[in-house]
C-alpha cells in the first residue's frame, strides 16, 4: 500500500517536472498574492523570500506608503504598504499581513502584501497588456492581466521607481 | 217683424184661436138653421100631417055614410031587404064608431090653434047638422026594420027619401069645410117651407163666406208663423251643419242671438254649446298630447320596472343560491357541532385519563431531574474537551500556514537554482499542497469545534432551562389538576355550547327554508309583476295609440 502511493506519487512528479521542462521558455514563473480584494503576481525572480510580518517598526517622518522596518535575521529591511501606495482600502483584520522581499542588484525592499500566497506558473501568452482605461500609479508598475483579473505587477519597475526612494533628509 | 218677438207657442195659439172662432161661428150658425128647420119638419110631421090625414079620412067617411044612406034608399023593392037593411044597419054602426074616434081626433088636435081652432068651431057645427042627420037616417031605418006594415014602410021609405035629399047639402057644406080646413093646413105648411129654404139658402151663403174667409185668415196665418219660424231655422241649422263638419271657428249670428223666441233661446243654447266644444276641444287638445306624453313617459317607466323586475330576478337567483351555499354550511356546522360535542365528549375522557397521566409525569419529572443535572456535567466535560482540541488544531493551522509559507520560499529559491532546482520545485509543490490540506482539516476541524462549542453551550444552556424547567414542572405540575378540572369544565360546557348550536343550526335550516320559500314566493311575484308589466306596456302602448287617435279626431275640429 505504502509503496503503491510513493509509486504514484512518483509518477506524478515526474509527470509534472515533464510538462513543465517542456514548457519552460514560454513560461513565467510568479509569486501570487492579494492586496485587498484584487490579486496580483509578482515575477519570481525578483522574489529574495516571504515570511510573515513580525516585529514591525514604524518609521517617523516618512511618506505613509512606508510602512516601517523589520528585523529580517539581523539585516534591517524596509517596508512598502502596497495599498497605501496603490490606494486600495485597508483590510479590515491588520493582523496576518505578509512580507515579499524583492532584490535587485541594487536594491532591497520588503512589500507587505495580504495572503495567501502562491507560487505558480503563468504562460506568456496568457499575460495581456494592460488595458488603456487603467490609470493612476498602478499603470506605472503593470506588467499586463492574466486569467482570473490576475493582476501581474513589474518587479523591476518597482524597485527601479525613485518615487519609492526616501531621502533622508528632513 | 212683430212676430220676433212673441214666442212660437203664442203665434201657434193665436193662429189655432182664429181658426176656432171662424169655425165655432159657423158652427153656430148652422146650428141654429138646422134647429130652425128640425123645429118646423118636427110641426108639419106631427101637426099638420095627421090633421090633414084625418080629414081625409073623415072625407072618405062621408062619403062612404053617403053611399051607404043611398044604398039603403034603393032596398024598398028588393026581396032580400030586410037583410040588406041589418047588414047596411050593421056596417053603418061600425062606421059611426070609427068616425066619431077620427071625429075626436080631430078635434084633439085642432083645438085652441089659432086659425085652426075658428075653423073647427065652424066645422064642429057643420059635423053636428050632418050627423044629426045620419042619426035620423039611422033611425029611420030601424024603424023601416021594425016596421011590418007595408003602408007604413012605404011612409018610412017617403021620409026616409026625404030625408036623404035634405042630407045632401049638408054633406056637402062638410065637404067643402073639410077642404077649406085641408087647404088652410097645406097653405101654412107651405109657407113654412117656403121660409125654411129661404133660410137654409141664406145660412148656406153666410157659412161659405165664413169658410173662405177663415181659410185664407188661417192660410195667411199660418204662412207668416211658418215664415217667421223657417228663416232663422234655416240659419240656425246652417250652423249646426258647419258644427257637424267640425268647424268651431264661426259663431251664431248676432240677429239670432237678440231674439226673444224660442229659436233666439236655441241660438244662444247653440252659441253657448259651440263654446263649451271650443274649450273642451283645447282642453282635449292638451288632454290628447299629455296623454301621448304620459304614455310615452309610463312606457319609459314600464321599461324601467321590467329591467328593475329582471334585476331583481337575477339577485333573488342569488339570494336562493347563497341561500342554498348557507343551508349547505349550516347542515355541515350541524354535523360539525355534533362531532365537536362528541369530541368535546372523548375530550373529557381523555383529561381523566391526562389526570392520570400528570401524576405519572410529576413522577417522571423527578427523575429527569436528576438525569439532566448528570448530562449537565457530562456536557460540561464535552465543552472543556473540545476547547483543548481547538487549541490543537489551532496550532495545527499554524503549522500549515508556515509549512505553505515555506513551500513558497522554496519555490523561489528553485527557481533561482534553475534547472537543477526543477525537481525541488516538484517537491515544494507538493509539501504545499499538504500545507493546504492540513490547513483545510484544521479548519474542518475548527468548524466542528465551533459548531460543538455551540451545541455544548446551547446544551448548558438548554440543561440549566431544563433543570429549572423540571423544577418548575414538579411544582406547577400540582396545579395543573385544577386545571385539568378546569379543562373538563370547559369541556362539558363545549358540548353543551356545541348542542345549542346544533339546535340554533336547526331553527336556522327551518328558517333557510321559510327564507327559500319566502324566495320562491318572490320569484314567482316578481314574474307576475314581469308578466303584469307586459300587460301594462302593452296597454300603455294601447294608451298612446289611443292618446294618437285622439289626437288626430281633435285635428279634424277647427277652432
Amino acid at each position: 500500500m505504502e509503496s503503491r502511493t510513493r509509486r504514484v506519487l512518483g509518477e506524478r512528479a515526474q509527470k509534472l517536472a515533464g510538462r513543465d521542462a517542456r514548457s519552460f521558455g514560454a513560461d513565467l514563473e510568479v509569486v501570487t498574492f492579494r492586496l485587498a480584494d484584487e490579486r496580483y503576481a509578482l515575477a519570481s525572480r525578483h522574489v529574495g523570500e516571504a515570511f510573515p510580518l513580525r516585529g514591525l517598526t514604524p518609521l517617523p517622518c516618512t511618506p505613509p506608503f512606508v510602512a516601517g522596518i523589520v528585523n529580517l535575521r539581523g539585516q534591517i529591511l524596509s517596508l512598502v504598504d502596497l495599498k497605501v501606495f496603490f490606494d486600495l482600502p485597508p483590510r479590515k483584520d491588520d493582523g496576518d499581513l505578509m512580507v515579499i522581499l524583492i532584490r535587485s542588484e541594487t536594491m532591497e525592499m520588503g512589500l507587505l502584501v495580504d495572503p495567501p500566497l502562491e507560487v505558480r506558473r503563468l504562460s506568456l501568452a496568457a499575460i495581456h497588456p494592460p488595458l488603456a482605461t487603467l490609470t493612476g500609479v498602478r499603470s506605472a508598475y503593470l506588467h499586463g492581466l492574466a486569467e482570473r483579473n490576475l493582476i501581474v505587477l513589474d518587479g523591476r519597475k518597482i524597485l527601479e521607481d525613485s518615487s519609492l526612494r526616501v531621502m533622508d533628509e528632513l | 217683424m212683430f212676430l220676433q218677438n212673441v214666442t212660437i207657442g203664442s203665434r201657434l195659439k193665436l193662429g189655432f184661436a182664429v181658426v176656432v172662432v171662424i169655425a165655432l161661428g159657423l158652427g153656430i150658425m148652422a146650428r141654429e138653421g138646422i134647429r130652425r128647420l128640425s123645429a118646423d119638419l118636427f110641426f108639419i110631421e106631427s101637426e099638420s100631417l095627421p090633421v090633414t090625414r084625418t080629414l081625409a079620412e073623415l072625407n072618405y067617411r062621408r062619403m062612404l055614410m053617403r053611399a051607404n044612406s043611398y044604398e039603403a034608399s034603393l032596398t024598398e023593392h028588393l026581396p032580400t031587404r030586410m037583410d040588406d037593411l041589418q047588414r047596411i044597419l050593421l056596417r053603418r054602426g061600425q062606421a059611426w064608431e070609427e068616425t066619431d074616434r077620427l071625429w075626436a081626433e080631430l078635434v084633439e088636435k085642432m083645438e085652441g090653434k089659432g086659425r085652426g081652432g075658428e075653423e073647427l068651431k065652424r066645422l064642429e057645427y057643420d059635423f053636428s047638422a050632418w050627423r044629426q042627420a045620419h042619426r035620423e037616417l039611422d033611425k029611420l031605418i030601424a024603424s023601416i026594420v021594425a016596421s011590418s006594415d007595408l003602408r007604413e014602410r012605404e011612409l018610412l021609405y017617403r021620409r026616409y027619401r026625404q030625408g036623404l035629399i035634405e042630407l045632401i047639402p049638408l054633406s056637402d057644406a062638410m065637404g067643402r069645410r073639410f077642404d077649406d080646413l085641408a087647404t088652410l093646413v097645406v097653405n101654412s105648411v107651405d109657407s113654412a117651407i117656403k121660409a125654411d129654404l129661404d133660410r137654409a139658402e141664406k145660412l148656406q151663403r153666410w157659412s161659405l163666406i165664413a169658410m173662405i174667409a177663415g181659410v185664407l185668415a188661417a192660410t195667411a196665418l199660418a204662412l207668416m208663423i211658418t215664415r217667421s219660424i223657417d228663416g232663422p231655422l234655416d240659419e240656425g241649422m246652417a250652423v249646426l251643419a258647419r258644427l257637424r263638419e267640425g268647424d268651431l271657428t264661426e259663431d251664431v249670428p248676432p240677429s239670432l242671438l237678440v231674439r226673444k223666441d224660442e229659436i233666439g233661446v236655441l241660438a244662444r243654447e247653440i252659441q253657448s254649446v259651440t263654446e263649451t266644444i271650443r274649450r273642451q276641444m283645447k282642453a282635449l287638445t292638451e288632454i290628447a298630447s299629455s296623454l301621448t306624453t304620459l304614455a310615452y313617459q309610463i312606457l319609459a317607466a314600464v321599461a324601467q320596472v321590467t329591467a328593475g323586475a329582471e334585476e331583481t330576478a337575477a339577485a333573488v337567483a342569488e339570494t336562493t343560491a347563497t341561500m342554498e351555499e348557507v343551508r349547505t354550511t349550516a347542515g355541515e356546522t350541524n354535523s360539525r357541532s355534533r362531532d365537536v360535542a362528541e369530541k368535546a365528549q372523548q375530550g373529557l375522557q381523555t383529561v381523566q385519563k391526562g389526570w392520570a397521566a400528570t401524576e405519572q409525569l410529576i413522577r417522571s419529572i423527578e427523575g429527569i431531574g436528576v438525569q439532566m443535572t448528570s448530562v449537565a456535567e457530562t456536557i460540561i466535560r464535552l465543552s472543556e474537551q473540545s476547547q483543548e482540541i481547538g487549541e490543537i488544531t489551532e496550532t495545527v493551522e499554524d503549522l500549515a500556514e508556515q509549512s505553505n509559507l515555506l513551500a513558497v520560499n522554496a519555490a523561489v529559491e528553485a527557481a533561482k537554482a534553475g534547472d537543477q532546482g526543477k525537481g525541488f520545485t516538484v517537491v515544494a509543490q507538493e509539501i504545499k499542497s499538504l500545507a493546504e490540506q492540513s490547513k483545510q482539516s484544521a479548519r474542518q476541524v475548527q468548524r466542528i469545534l465551533k459548531d460543538i462549542q455551540k451545541a455544548t453551550d446551547r446544551a448548558v444552556m438548554a440543561t440549566e432551562q431544563g433543570s429549572k424547567a423540571v423544577e418548575e414542572g414538579g411544582r406547577e405540575a400540582l396545579p395543573s389538576k385544577e386545571s385539568i378540572q378546569a379543562i373538563a369544565k370547559s369541556f362539558s360546557e363545549a358540548a353543551q355550547a356545541a348542542a345549542q348550536i346544533a339546535a340554533a343550526n336547526n331553527e336556522l335550516l327551518a328558517g333557510m327554508d321559510q327564507v327559500t320559500e319566502a324566495m320562491e314566493s318572490i320569484k314567482e311575484a316578481g314574474q307576475q309583476n314581469l308578466s303584469g308589466m307586459k300587460e301594462v306596456e302593452s296597454a300603455t302602448s294601447d294608451l298612446k295609440e289611443m292618446g294618437e287617435t285622439l289626437s288626430r279626431l281633435i285635428g279634424q275640429y277647427r277652432f
